[in-house]
């Protein structure tokens, strides 16, 4: 069994089976539980030139302000549709038109 | 709930309600079969280097370890310590019983507590 | 009646800890050079302090958590440890200018050299946070500081041209030396939007447990409080302006500056002056010290309060007491008070965006303020200050520095 600490996955650049990027890993949805939280996904979001240069979280939410359109939405991947196995390098095991859309 | 949003940099308060102090990040574990999970909270300034840039992160540890109080490099705080959830996070430990207050202590021994007035 | 005395001492808070180094000497500065002509930045600077401090009043009240513990919640150490850096050490600078105006204020008094002094300063302002607690920090200088209102009554003995002044609530074009005009009308705008005063203003109402029942009170104090101390720097604007910009003579040094207030009151003018300044200057060296100490505690988690002895709260207690011992080395190597200040409050306005935008989306963040957020007219308001100030700033700061101000 591995620990994976969240810093060493939050950011990172995720591309899909095809080697097609999706964005970068933002956030983990899980299931909160007693003695642990059960991970369901990972929500995969593009980012553009604007959002680079600033932190993730305020850009997400000045866009959650605006009108997104449906490419913009953020990826959900499973948690057994996710490779990481190399941390640095996460991978859907999935291309991305089998990819849930979030919020 | 999403861990960024609502575990990641909230307050810890202790069973007595005074502040631990935040959650730095999270360890999530990856059994062999099965779902990840995400099963501590961690504290450490060497985990708040890490998210601003990762050079930071060895002269930060150097800092630990040739000054202040010897304590873990890394606090983790078990999942199953948290009770409740809200702006903060609320769990059934006392400050005092974890090495939180590390700083607090070695500061009031080797400086604050050497200026008059500054003894508890 | 507990809600009363609040206001009132709120009120009076507000009015002192408008007036220090920073508002003093730009708006002398700006009477001087251009007469009447920038009272318009002065009135532009205190609307949106205002705005700002009733926003974090009401963030505070409604969310019970500090604007500072917002910045870290909502955005993550990463974006808080820069917003942190940049606004910790420009506020740093402004500590400098002040207790630099302090020791100015009593060589003013004394004739002995600023240097001198400013480890006397520094020692009394770390002493009072030392032993006192927030409430004789917020209140003490801010009662002492209302011997500002001299500055307003002197205005008045020098008989202004009121009109004139009303007229110069609209923004005009200088005759010549425009680099200067604009420079002075961003260094007014730092002087005033002050980010400190937020996160200090916001640590306040919680430790005196606001709730929404203070939302009115918040209003009347950030308000109020704010227009009479900016209507107090227009009237230190007025007196320079009769006294040195009639006479086309150039303020270039503080202690013309004091020898404006013996024209309206010939005996006792200079020392008015020089007590009022040094008042005003300690109360905001004790809010700065408190802020920044604030903003790592806040940030980082610890217990932050200035309720308890230092001993409960020795990371806090020790991030102020090494940040006034460090503040007061430029002062004791002869570093001009006056030229910090200039740069400080320039740097204020240029990074006004970084502490502004964060919050302006949390005022907009229904999870933190509920039904409380920010109308679109408050949000307007602030952005468009806001943008005024960047954008002098990267433009006007340049041009100072080509112009050799």
């Amino acid at each position: 069994m591995r620990t994976i600490e969240l810093r060493a996955l939050l950011g990172k650049k995720v591309f899909d089976s095809e080697g097609q990027p999706l964005g970068h890993l933002e956030e983990i949805e899980a299931e909160r539980g007693d003695e642990y939280c059960v991970v369901n996904s990972y929500l995969v979001e593009h980012r553009g030139l604007l959002d680079r240069i600033s932190s993730w979280a305020l850009t997400a939410s000045m866009r959650e302000k605006l009108e997104r359109r449906a490419s913009a939405r953020p990826y959900r991947v499973a948690w057994n549709q996710m490779d990481l196995s190399d941390p640095d390098h996460p991978r859907t095991l999935v291309p991305k038109d089998a990819l849930e859309r979030a919020q | 709930m999403r861990i960024v949003r609502d575990v990641l940099d909230k307050k810890l308060i202790d069973a007595a309600k005074s502040e631990i102090g935040r959650v730095d990040g999270v360890t999530l574990e990856f059994p062999d079969d099965g779902p990840p999970r995400m099963v501590s909270l961690e504290m450490g300034g060497e985990i708040l280097a890490a998210r601003v840039a990762h050079w930071l992160v060895r002269p930060t540890r150097w800092l630990a370890d040739h000054f202040g109080p010897r304590r873990e490099r890394v606090l983790r705080i078990e999942w199953k310590h948290v009770k409740e959830m809200g702006r903060d996070l609320h769990v059934d430990l006392l400050a005092g019983d974890t090495e939180a207050l590390a700083w607090e202590h070695w500061l009031v021994e080797h400086f604050i507590g050497r200026i008059p007035g500054g003894g508890p | 009646m507990k809600k009363i005395v609040q206001l009132a001492l709120g009120i009076v808070t507000g009015i002192g800890g408008f007036l220090e180094i920073g508002s003093v000497t730009t708006a002398a500065q700006a009477g001087a050079a251009f007469g009447y002509q920038l009272v318009w930045a002065i009135l532009l600077g205190l609307t949106c302090l205002g705005f700002m401090l009733e926003m974090s009043g009401r963030f505070s009240a409604v969310s019970k958590h500090t604007v500072i513990e917002g910045l870290r919640d909502r955005f993550g150490f990463g974006f808080f440890a820069i917003v942190l850096a940049g606004i910790a050490l420009v506020v740093f600078l402004v500590l400098v200018a002040e207790i630099g105006g302090v020791a100015l204020a009593i060589e003013l008094g004394t004739g002995v050299g600023i240097p001198w002094w400013a480890i006397p300063v520094a020692f009394i302002v770390w002493l009072i946070l030392w032993k006192g607690n927030i409430n004789v920090i917020e209140d003490a200088p801010s009662i002492l500081g209302l011997l500002a209102i001299f500055f307003a009554v002197g205005a008045q003995h020098l008989h202004p041209d009121w009109g004139a002044v009303a007229s110069a609530a609209i923004p005009s074009l200088p005759e010549n030396d425009k680099p200067h005009y604009w420079f002075l009308a961003v260094s007014i705008l730092g002087a005033s939007i002050s980010p400190y005063l937020m996160y200090f203003y916001s640590a306040g109402a919680v430790e005196d447990k606001w709730d929404k029942t203070y939302l009115g009170i918040n209003r009347i104090i950030a308000g109020v409080g704010t227009a009479f101390g900016g209507l107090l720097a227009v009237a230190v604007l007025i007196c320079s302006a009769i006294v040195f910009h009639a006479r086309d003579i150039p303020v270039e040094h503080f202690d013309q500056m004091a020898r404006m207030m013996a024209v309206p009151f010939p005996e006792w003018g200079i020392v008015l002056f020089a007590f009022t300044l040094g008042i005003t200057c300690l109360g905001a060296a004790m809010e700065i010290a408190l802020a920044i100490s604030y903003m790592f505690g806040q940030g980082l988690g610890w217990h932050a309060s200035e309720e308890g002895n230092p001993a409960e709260e020795a990371r806090f207690s020790t991030v102020y007491t090494v940040i006034i011992a460090i503040a007061a080395i430029p002062i004791i190597l002869g570093v001009d008070p006056i030229k910090v200040t200039t740069i400080s409050m320039a740097l204020t306005a240029a990074t006004l965006p970084l502490a502004i935008v964060p919050f302006l989306i949390l005022m907009n963040d229904a999870g933190y303020v509920g039904e409380h957020t920010n109308g679109p007219f408050s949000n307007t308001v602030v952005v468009v200050i806001m943008i005024i100030s960047f954008i002098l700033a990267i433009t006007a700061i340049p041009l100072q520095i080509l112009g050799g101000g």
